[in-house]
């Protein structure tokens, strides 16, 4: 058996959903030009999503209000169902580093703010079910 | 539109481009309803349609990005809070 080669830099707890089992989630900082300060949020783990960020209501907002209007517009799809959204060029901090991403603010409220593969495909992450417990590390050199 | 019929054209859509007849057997529906759901969904924008000399083909449209489980659950607890912290000028990685 090959023994893993990484080392965990952090820990995040998984965290509540609304009624649902615990779910793995990441501490995000999310920063567009024009703003003051970051905006600090907890982002579901979504594997599914293609893109890099699904914003919330509240964090759209923020933005919007400190950054101004969209950059563009362009719907997701899930399945047959299209759901339009504005787009935001943004960076996030996950753990230690900055990436730039497209933040997608679906118009339709009642979304969390899911972190999708764009972005997770820069991290190493090790979900523990189990003990309910997200492990972020870096490769050793 | 009916929901089952929707369903079962894009379960058969699901794999590969097909024809109308192909569709329509996969569905278990008429070629004339098949062709009609397919009319509607092009308009739609959610399958194209290829011609070929002896038939016409159907496809997904491929410029869709989403996600296979879209949810609205909220984190319980879950806020937004400022921090000072910002990008800094250079070292904002653009990932592949």
């Amino acid at each position: 058996m090959r023994r893993c080669d990484l080392s965990v830099m952090h820990e995040s707890d998984y965290a509540q959903v609304e009624g649902a089992t615990e779910a793995p989630v990441l501490p995000l900082l999310i920063f567009r030009k024009g703003m003051r300060t970051s905006a600090g949020t907890l982002a579901l783990i979504d594997t599914g999503l293609d893109e890099g960020l699904l914003i919330s209501k509240e964090v759209r907002d923020i933005i919007f209000a400190e950054g101004g209007p969209p950059d563009t517009h362009e719907s997701l799809w899930a399945g047959i169902v299209e759901i339009p959204c504005d787009v935001y060029l943004v960076s996030v901090r996950i753990l230690d580093k900055w990436v730039r991403t497209r933040a997608y603010a679906p118009i339709y409220n009642g979304y969390e703010t899911l972190i999708g593969r764009t972005l997770l495909n820069t991290t190493y992450l090790c979900p523990r079910g189990p003990t309910k417990t997200t492990y972020i590390a870096i490769a050793e050199s | 539109m009916e929901t089952e019929i929707v369903k079962k054209i894009v379960s058969a859509l699901h794999d590969s481009p097909k024809s109308i007849n192909q569709i329509a057997e996969a569905a278990d529906i008429g070629w004339k309803t098949c062709e009609k759901y397919l009319e509607s969904l092009k308009l739609l924008g959610i399958v194209e349609e290829t011609k070929t000399a002896r038939e016409r083909v159907f496809s997904f449209r491929e410029r869709r990005r989403g996600w296979f489980f879209p949810h609205a659950r909220r984190i319980v607890g879950n806020k937004v809070e400022r921090s000072e912290e910002i990008p800094p000028e250079s070292g904002v990685e653009m990932p592949g």
